[in-house]
């Protein structure tokens, strides 16, 4: 007796099968197509962006050319000019305030020999005569009394011919 | 049958492979490729807007001569040592002094600022860093100008408050004032003999060491701060006098 298989399940579930893999087979082809425009589509991008890029750096050694060229310079120089003069012209030089405050601080009857600005010390040495000790004491008081000053050293004192006191004052400038 | 089963896997790891080998590289790649687009771009509109500005700041300078001349007249663009002996002995005359001296000393290079090539400075598009501001800083050249002068307090007081008007740069950087004891003999001087010796620093920047700066606020302010020229014009009054040379050539150069 030939055995005969008269269900009908097998042949449904064949068909059922081949129809889902039919399903999935599409759905994988459809995701490679899909990645492989993708990536068509990036590779063409890249080359564009590079393209672009690289017109805009021209563009930008053109621009670049023409703005170290030309007038700029002239530009430039006259900001850096208005840079310079503006930081010299707040710069403080004391050689120019140094007599009025000299002037201001000298006690009368005392008097100058000498005076000697030195912008890098920053200071001014002077050598006077007063007509005693007591003067030149006032003397040293007022230079230490003034706004200008930050300092002042004696420095070697003796007594003239005339009896009068020579001296030298250094003075430090604020 | 056997295809047909190999073949959806064998797809799956394409799949795999495709999106991490390719796809997923390449899209990290557009998108640093994008970012180097937008860089470029925005460089390339800096350097666009700073040339339309710059076009303007220089219509601005056309139009600002008489400030342009001013600043160049307080920090010139040569020694100009010339006008300097001319200025300074006319204030000094002015001012009831003789000169008996005035020497200048050779130029030296300020050396806290260095001299940069202006064909190296800035930014090109194809690297480099910008070059800083302080690279930028222009070289100012400094001297020394010593002047000797004889006369009463009074007059030397004037040179000095006329020449720290002038309206060329300059500061005292030694002034030393004594009694003139060679006119009549020691102790028999007045406080109208005295001696001046000065030493006056004075500088200038040359133009070609005025570099350019492609980060240089100017550039992308909105134009200059004449502000300082302003300052120059109000607080010195003293005036720089120019000089011309006048006829010239002779027969013999020995002979007045």
């Amino acid at each position: 007796m030939v055995n005969i298989n008269l269900a009908a399940t097998s042949y449904e579930n064949d068909k059922r099968s081949s129809s889902y893999y039919n399903q999935g087979m599409f759905v994988i082809v459809a995701i490679l197509v899909i990645l492989a425009g993708a990536y068509l589509w990036i590779y063409f991008s890249v080359n564009s962006t590079v393209a672009k890029t690289a017109a805009a750096n021209n563009q930008y050694d053109a621009e670049y050319k023409k703005f170290i060229g030309g007038n700029n310079k002239n530009v430039m120089d006259f900001q850096n000019r208005l840079t310079v003069a503006k930081e010299l012209l707040n710069q403080k030089n004391s050689g120019y305030g140094s007599l009025p405050a000299i002037e201001t601080a000298m006690v009368q009857g005392v008097y100058l020999n000498s005076l000697a600005f030195d912008q890098l010390k920053n200071s001014i040495a002077t050598e006077g005569i007063a007509d005693n000790f007591d003067m030149m004491a006032k003397q040293v008081l007022s230079f230490k009394q003034s706004a200008f000053f930050s300092g002042v050293t004696t420095g070697k004192t003796s007594l003239d011919k005339d009896g009068k006191v020579n001296f030298v004052l250094n003075l430090s400038i604020k | 049958m056997k295809l047909k089963i190999l073949l959806a896997p064998i797809l799956i790891v394409l799949i795999i492979i495709m999106a991490v080998w390719f796809v997923i590289p390449g899209f990290q790649d557009l998108n640093n490729k994008k970012a180097d687009l937008e860089k470029a771009n925005a460089k390339l509109a800096d350097i666009q807007n700073k040339n339309s500005k710059a076009d303007r700041l220089m219509q601005s300078l056309d139009s600002n001569n008489d400030k342009l001349n001013t600043l160049l007249t307080y920090i010139p663009n040569q020694e100009k040592e010339e006008e300097i002996i001319s200025n300074l002995n006319s204030l000094a005359s002015a001012a009831g002094l003789s000169v008996f001296s005035m020497s200048i000393a050779p130029v030296e290079i300020a050396a806290n600022v260095p001299a940069v090539d202006a064909s190296t400075a800035g930014v090109p598009a194809d690297g480099g860093e910008a070059m800083s501001a302080e690279a930028a800083k222009p070289t100012i050249s400094n001297f020394k100008v010593s002047l000797g002068v004889a006369g009463s307090y009074e007059n030397i007081k004037s040179l000095i408050i006329k020449i720290a008007s002038l309206r060329r740069f300059n500061n005292i950087a030694g002034l030393e004032i004594s009694k003139d004891t060679s006119a009549k003999g020691a102790g028999q001087t007045s406080s109208n003999d005295l001696q001046a010796n000065m030493s006056l620093n004075f500088n200038y920047i040359a133009r070609n060491n005025s570099v350019i700066n492609i980060d240089d606020t100017v550039f992308s302010g909105d134009g200059f701060d004449m502000s300082v020229v302003d300052d120059i014009q109000s607080k010195m009054n003293t005036i720089v006098n120019g000089l011309t040379v006048g006829a010239t050539g002779v027969a013999n150069p020995f002979v007045k």
